[in-house]
């Protein structure tokens, strides 16, 4: 039954607390995969602001929604499957709940999300949970699709064995949420039964004498003590929560010696009795489990997970999702082109000439458009990313390169952070967090930046579309182009350089084991098209605010190296030759004369220019490549941000050229450069870190300068190395292209 | 609320029966028996319902495997799967790798 709320059967206790002005603040909790997610975008609507948690870059999302006229915080916690974190999303929940963060500040109710379909162990976080005597209630989310199975949950006696708040919810079609509402708004009253430990009276005399060590030094709650305790006992020797609790330290170890001479197997009861708790509650809320049926998740993993066939799968998978961002990307490209070809010209025939008109339409409105057009194609590939995780297939993915990852010494879980670098390098490096060793998480973080990112792609696409025909390459299959192809390709070098570098980094400077390999595989489910298009506009946002003001800055600092100092006579010689023009030439052949020597006049402005001066100073070094000094002006402005290459490469020839030179930007390079020199800027930046971001982020994820230092320092010196074999050794091949 | 049956599950499997999760046929359902002490996933293993008495089902005797426990598709690489130790009936000529 849809949208009922069920009450414990069991009294519900007040705790006596007047009711808080402030807003009541909600957690979220659950397993990953569990619904989270899309019921935080239901409840909150797009009432949302994504951050990071103070100290740590997991990302944050706090929420606020109204009700009966009363505010509520919702905080989207990330996904866990126990409160003995393992990673540092899963730390975060522990610390929140715990309240052992001082900057983390602490839920009045938590909610904990539980999927229908896989209620058992989902239910083991509930119970934990409860454990804490917080105001708790449960979400039980897909209560539909297991009903459909015939396996539905009956939430009133769900809610009469766990003794707290069940309300189902089908947040896709917004059916319970506004129940939720109504109990969360109530649920600061209600406080849970605890639940019963059935454990060994050795293994409960060690918990106990260990809270109470605890409760010496820091003040919690009984029932946080509790499990705070148990906690520390079950945890490694370098666990989080020792080290919050050093004072504890000794006792842990002493009662885990006295344990293990005890009580054999001591560690597994606290699972087990849950487990046999868990398996009592559902033998009530639902029918008796069949045993195991093939599900039609099953049925497609048994192709999709083929070590074959599922390769093949995902390389085709890959190919159309590169394929798509050339191609249906660009009817919006060329509007958003168009739009501020327009706004160019609107500014520059309305103001007068100097250095301001030139900031706004060069620096400014040339600039960031010039960015801002490769916009769909970037929302594109996030669309995409989200739909393959929030779809299932993003485990099995993770499934499939498991074996080639380890290979190359990376964590089969390296395949995530790996796929997210397609992206951005930035959320990749985060996303790292997830392995929990620190030599995996290491070799992961250092690589992820040599996967080409999506800041990369405005350089690829503008050389690519310089060079390479827009033919199909195969006359009856449409879609498939060579520009599509050389992209593919681009791609799957910047993963083999990944995978390699990774190979080379395990066999030298992080040598060791890698890490087991342990990962869910959701069901596979149709992704909710809210939740894929709140989170594909949410990092599409994010790039563009990061993007945008980094573009901005990196702008106008680069109009002026390019504009000053400004020359304000024209060299003799030319200004004779202007005038022998003006007296010997007339009509046609006048202006295109007079259009050449004022391309001319501009070289020489920009050739003198600040610019032009770091370029020039350069360019011995960037010779050997084929570079000239235009690109090291766009090298320079890249480091800002990889895309800022493009703007830049718009300024320099933007500048460098006459009024009446109607060329676009991909056939000025197309004119200027050689072929071999358009590659080779690609595999320059395939291998180079152009990104101050990535250092920043990553001495923050690794609290490392050293790392961060060799991380940049290792991909350029690739790059460069890499660039100025393939030049010379190509250039003496086919000369014709040099 | 109520309180947890005795426990009935446990304690199924014959000693000296038990095999290695990987030693075991693919599609078989299986009965855990212990996990090694060393595994440093054991905690989480636990959690995700791998105790003793658990039924798993070895869905894909690949690398990694592919098991399910407590309704959830778990993969985990081979070195894991042999530290779990499980009641099965089949034997397996080819292991995983």
């Amino acid at each position: 039954m849809l949208s009922t709320i069920n009450l414990p059967v069991t009294p519900i206790q007040s705790n006596g607390k007047a009711k808080p002005t402030r807003p009541l603040r909600i957690a979220l909790v659950g397993n990953p995969n569990s619904g989270k997610t899309t019921l935080f975008n239901a409840l909150t609507g797009l009432n949302f602001k994504v951050g990071n948690y103070p100290g740590v870059t997991v990302e944050q999302r706090e929420g606020e929604y109204t009700y009966q006229n009363r505010t509520f915080t919702l905080i989207d916690l990330p996904g866990t499957y126990s409160l003995s974190a393992t990673s540092d999303d899963e730390r975060i929940v522990s610390n929140l709940l715990f309240g052992l963060a001082p900057s983390l500040v602490p839920a009045d109710v938590v909610v904990v999300v539980v999927d229908s379909s896989i209620l058992e162990r989902h239910l083991f976080l509930a119970t934990q949970v409860i454990d804490l005597g917080l105001p708790t209630l449960v979400a039980l989310t897909m209560n539909d699709e297991a009903s459909a199975k015939g396996r539905g949950v009956d939430a009133d006696k769900l809610s009469q064995g766990l003794g707290v708040p069940v309300v189902e919810v089908v947040a896709t079609k917004a059916r319970g949420v506004d129940d939720l509402r109504q109990v969360i708004a109530r649920s600061e009253f209600y406080l849970p039964p605890p639940l019963e430990w059935l454990l060994p009276a050795n293994l409960k005399a060690a918990i106990a004498s260990l809270a109470d060590t605890i409760s010496q030094q820091r003040g919690f709650s009984p029932g946080i003590l509790k499990q705070l305790a148990l906690q520390l006992l079950l945890g490694q020797a370098d666990d989080h929560l020792a080290g919050q609790l050093p004072g504890a330290a000794k006792s842990v170890a002493a009662l885990r010696t006295s344990l293990d001479e005890q009580i054999e197997n001591w560690r597994e009861a606290d699972a087990a009795w849950r487990y046999r708790l868990i398996h009592d509650v559902c033998k009530r809320a639902r029918v008796k489990s069949p045993g195991y049926i093939p599900t039609k998740s099953d049925k497609v993993d048994k192709v999709l997970t083929h070590p074959v066939w599922g390769l093949v799968f995902f390389v085709l998978v890959m190919a159309v999702v590169f394929q798509s961002i050339f191609t249906w990307a660009t009817p919006s490209m060329e509007a958003i082109r168009g739009f501020f070809d327009w706004l160019g010209n609107a500014v520059s025939s309305s103001m007068p000439e100097g250095p301001l008109k030139g900031l706004l339409v060069d620096g400014i409105i040339g600039g960031v458009g010039g960015v801002l057009v490769f916009l769909p194609q970037i929302l594109l590939l996030f669309l995409f990313i989200v739909i393959l995780e929030d779809s299932g297939y993003m485990a099995r993915a993770a499934f499939l390169t498991n074996r080639h990852m380890r290979r190359a010494g990376l964590h089969g879980k390296a395949f995530m952070p790996m796929l997210s670098g397609f992206a951005c390098a930035i959320p990749a490096i985060m996303a790292a967090r997830t392995i929990s060793d620190t030599k995996d998480r290491l070799a992961t973080m250092l690589v992820v930046p040599l996967v080409s990112c999506s800041a990369r792609l405005p350089v690829y696409a503008l050389v690519i579309a310089a060079f390479i025909p827009a033919d199909q390459v195969f006359r009856n299959i449409p879609g498939f182009t060579f520009q599509g192809l050389v992209l593919w390709g681009t791609y799957l070098f910047s993963l083999a350089a990944a995978i390699t570098a990774a190979y080379i980094l395990r066999k030298t400077l992080l040598k060791g084991e890698t890490q087991p390999f342990l990962l869910e595989l959701p069901p596979y489910r149709i992704p909710y098209w809210r939740t894929v298009l709140t989170t594909m506009w949410e990092r599409g946002r994010l790039f563009l605010t990061q993007a945008g003001t980094i573009i901005l800055a990196a702008n106008i600092i680069l109009w002026f190296l390019l504009a000053f100092p400004s020359q304000s006579s024209i060299r003799p010689e030319l200004q004779a030759q202007m005038d022998e023009a003006q007296a010997e030439l007339s009509g046609e052949a006048l202006e295109t004369r007079l259009g050449e020597l004022d391309s001319l006049v501009a070289a020489e402005a920009m050739g003198n220019s600040y610019a032009g001066r770091m370029g020039k100073w350069m360019e011995p070094a960037l010779k050997p490549l084929g570079f000239d000094w235009k690109i090291g002006i766009g090298l320079i402005g890249s480091l800002a941000a990889r895309e800022v290459f493009v703007s830049t490469m718009a300024v320099v020839y933007g500048v460098g050229n006459s009024d009446e030179d109607n060329l676009s930007l991909v056939e000025r390079i197309a004119n200027d450069f050689s072929l071999l020199v358009g590659l080779n800027i690609i595999l320059f930046f395939v291998l180079a870190c152009q990104c101050l971001a990535t250092v920043a982020v990553f001495k923050r994820e690794a609290n490392s300068w050293k790392w961060a230092l060799f991380m940049f320092s290792y991909m350029t010196v690739a790059a460069y190395l890499a660039s100025f074999v393939f030049y010379q050794v190509a250039s003496r091949i086919w000369p014709e292209y040099a | 609320m109520f309180k947890p049956a005795a426990d009935t599950d446990t304690k199924t499997s014959p000693p000296g029966l038990s095999k290695q999760l990987v030693d075991c046929c693919q599609g078989e359902s299986v009965t855990v028996v212990s996990l090694d002490p060393s595994l440093s996933l054991g905690q989480r293993l636990r959690e995700l319902g791998l105790i003793e008495g658990s039924q798993v089902v070895l869905l894909k005797l690949s690398d990694p495997l592919l098991i399910m426990v407590k309704e959830s598709r778990i993969a985990l690489d081979p070195k894991t799967a042999k530290g779990i130790k499980v009641f099965c009936r089949c034997i397996n000529d080819q292991p995983a790798s």
